[in-house]
């Protein structure tokens, strides 16, 4: 049997795809849970809490990694395997994704640096602004994720023009009842 | 200290080699450089920090090597930008071509533009500000 470009292109997405979900599903969840683990420090003062919060800060660290790294190939994929999607409807996923890496990644990422080295140079509110920032980032992320998605799902708020998918109203696309279904649970 | 005018001069011999290597492959480019000499302050930057690199190596200086050292790469970068400008594809894609449609652009520019990228870069500023200074010693607990 010949595979077909399309076959391959589907074959490489859907493995690099349910790679790279594993990865980010769990950083969200486990943000989440370092700001819970450094409140409870904060308030109880306990040291057994600054120990959790040690022992799944570094488990974080790699996840989050191996997130980013996966992560990568996928955007490539967008670019290269689905050029001509991109092509066609680039003028709204573009920006969705834009505005993944700006309010979300970039927020991530910068305090991300505080939570592993910073522990001695800042104060414990200091750090714990930057372990609610991750979680912030990474819910963000998220939400930019399924705002994209859901538009591919079920398009809203466009025109097309030429073969190409021009955004008409934005609002439509973000507050989209298909995102607001999905993004909470 | 020792390694430094080495690796100085393998990037600047590379450089040079890309910039050679685009000239000869896009004959176009030469005639933009002939055309507006004035484009020329970019190498001469780099050439610039270049010498200040080596200099204040020797003086032991901490900061100056860092600071020519990015003066360097944004030379070497402003003179790729100038020699393909307008296009993003040599020869093929501009960048008006390869923008989005209005409604697109004006969506990041309110929002990302306007107000998550000043606040992105105060951030990292104070982000920054927290990691100065050397390090002494590396502690990983």
């Amino acid at each position: 049997m010949m595979w077909t470009a399309l076959q391959l292109s589907r074959v490489q997405f859907a493995f690099t795809v349910s790679f790279h979900i594993i990865f980010p599903s769990f950083t969200i969840g486990l943000a989440a849970w370092l700001v819970v683990i450094e409140a409870f420090h904060l308030v109880t003062g306990k040291p057994v809490y600054r120990r959790l919060f040690d022992f799944w800060l570094k488990i974080f660290a790699v996840t989050f990694g191996l997130g980013v790294v996966s992560g990568i190939v996928l955007a490539f994929e967008f670019g290269m395997n689905w050029s001509r999607l991109s092509e066609m409807t680039g003028p709204i996923q573009g920006p969705l994704l834009t505005y993944e890496s700006f309010t979300a990644f970039a927020l991530e990422a910068s305090f991300f640096g505080v939570l592993i080295f910073g522990r001695n140079r800042s104060s414990r509110a200091a750090y714990f602004f930057s372990a609610v920032m991750v979680a912030l980032g990474t819910t963000f992320s998220a939400f930019w994720i399924m705002v994209n998605n859901s538009w591919m799902q079920a398009p809203v708020g466009y025109a097309v023009e030429n073969g190409i998918f021009i955004p008409t109203d934005w609002r439509k696309i973000i507050f989209s009842p298909v995102v607001w279904v999905r993004f909470p649970c | 200290m020792g390694a430094v005018p080495m690796l100085t001069i393998g990037v600047l011999a590379f450089l040079a080699c890309a910039f050679v290597a685009a000239l000869v492959m896009h004959l176009d480019l030469m005639n933009r450089w002939l055309e507006r000499p004035y484009l020329m302050i970019f190498p001469l930057i780099g050439a610039v920090s270049a010498y200040g690199l080596l200099k204040r190596t020797k003086q032991r200086n901490d900061l100056a090597p860092f600071r020519c050292a990015a003066l360097i790469f944004i030379a070497a970068l402003g003179t790729l930008a100038c020699s393909f400008w307008p296009f993003m594809i040599p020869s093929a894609l501009t960048v008006e071509q390869a923008a989005s449609p209005a409604a697109s652009l004006n969506f990041m520019f309110w929002g990302a533009g306007l107000f998550v990228m000043p606040l992105t870069l105060v951030y990292t500023a104070v982000v920054y500000r927290l990691f100065r200074g050397k390090v002494v010693e590396m502690d990983y607990e």
